[in-house]
């Protein structure tokens, strides 16, 4: 897979052929939620949306790979999307990480082609994000994360923007570990859960 | 030893060997069964499910070896839960990057080990998180900890983020062990360990 951007890639130009490429996209994402992306083929996915193999191959070059690649984009664009306009909502630190963790977490555990590339084949997103593989996730994701933390870094730390990015990569590897193996402790759909975690755990960081 | 777990012992160890040497693609039964000096149809009778029950039974018993020398490693529980977790650390850290075997595998044959991460994975941290309820319930009987710990909770917390940071470090130094020390007390075991 490419580099992770917190931005998406553009569609074809044109009205009728960013339809298409929506209508593929969707049917792309359908198919993974049904079987994950390993089973899931370029026939799947044009039955799914009703076009040509010619048309899905004029709109993704590459077929299958550069199609999977532009669905991931979208999504984890999607992802940021959503969780920037939550964090928005909150000044104070605990309601920030709260809300920043559980939507996090929800949007990762509710995701209906993301659950199904864990039950089919879970090896495939461990290895995508075990040892040096997690390294440029971590910079993105804690790049996003670092501005939103540094108001609430405590005032006499002698390098605030670095203890923002390091927390930052806490709370990402934090989310991770939780969206790809569930814990009995910290319940996503509970608020209560979440802001006991974010109290006991993750907050003394914050403040440490 | 009875005969069973010797044979089986040898059996593990030439797995291991022909992954060492060969790599993980290139496995077969045949392969390990001659190094072992038994035959297909033997290896077959104690390892019904074939090559893929070798590689995990092989796995595993690694993972056990490596828990152990890890634990030998590093100080106690005893000697204070934040030195012991950063011994943890240290020592994972450290043993992770001198396995040679572990090394070549990730950097010539990464998706061929995709199947076997997702056994390791939750054997590494249940056994983990395991461990870490004792050694937290031990120095919660010390008063190292704050009132009302869910020791359940905070291993399961610790034993995630340990494996996190010793898997691929960021930008914490973990051959240092002063930085390990600081990596536990303010972000794995934060909120858990009282100040003093």
């Amino acid at each position: 897979m490419g580099a992770i951007s917190t931005t998406d890639a553009p569609p074809l130009s044109g009205p009728v052929a960013a339809a298409t490429d929506e209508r593929i996209r969707t049917a792309a994402l359908a198919c993974i939620a049904r079987t994950g992306i390993t089973r899931t083929t370029v026939d799947d996915v044009v039955r799914e949306a009703g076009v040509s193999r010619a048309t899905l191959y004029r709109a993704f070059p590459g077929g299958k790979e550069v199609l999977v690649e532009a669905v991931l984009g979208r999504e984890v664009h999607r992802f940021f999307v959503e969780l920037a306009g939550e964090l928005a909502r909150h000044q104070d630190a605990e309601g920030l990480l709260v809300a920043g963790i559980g939507r996090a977490l929800r949007f990762l555990t509710e995701h209906p082609a993301l659950r199904a590339v864990l039950d089919h084949e879970p090896g495939l997103l461990l290895s995508r994000v075990a040892f040096h593989r997690l390294g440029p996730i971590l910079d993105a994701a804690a790049a996003f994360a670092a501005p939103h933390l540094r108001p609430h870094v405590r005032p006499d730390h002698p390098a605030p923007d670095d203890a923002a990015t390091e927390v930052a990569e806490l709370l990402v590897r934090v989310v991770l570990t939780h969206a790809l193996e569930p814990s009995p402790h910290v319940d996503p759909t509970d608020d209560d859960s979440i802001a006991r975690f974010v109290r006991r755990h993750l907050l003394p960081a914050l403040t440490a | 030893m009875t005969r069973r777990t010797a044979l089986s012992a040898r059996v593990l160890d030439a797995t291991f060997a022909e992954v060492a040497e060969h790599g993980l693609a290139a496995l077969t039964v045949e392969a390990v069964a001659v190094r072992a000096g038994s035959s297909r149809a033997t290896l077959y009778r104690h390892f019904p499910g074939g090559r893929d029950e070798l590689v995990a039974r092989t796995i595993e018993r690694e993972v056990e070896q490596f828990f152990a020398a890890v634990l030998a490693d590093a100080p106690p529980p005893e000697a204070g839960l934040l030195d012991h977790v950063a011994g943890l650390v240290v020592a994972a850290h450290r043993l992770l990057e001198e396995h040679a075997v572990l090394q070549r595998l990730l950097a010539d044959e990464a998706d061929a080990i995709v199947p076997s991460l997702s056994t390791i994975q939750p054997l590494v941290a249940s056994g983990l998180t395991a461990h870490l309820v004792r050694a937290l319930d031990d120095a919660a009987t010390r008063g190292e900890l704050v009132d009302d710990v869910d020791t359940a909770m905070a291993a399961d917390h610790a034993s995630r983020l340990l494996l996190s940071y010793v898997g691929s470090a960021g930008r914490w130094d973990l051959t240092d062990p002063d930085a390990a020390r600081r990596l536990v007390r303010d972000r794995l075991l934060a909120g858990v360990v009282a100040n003093r």
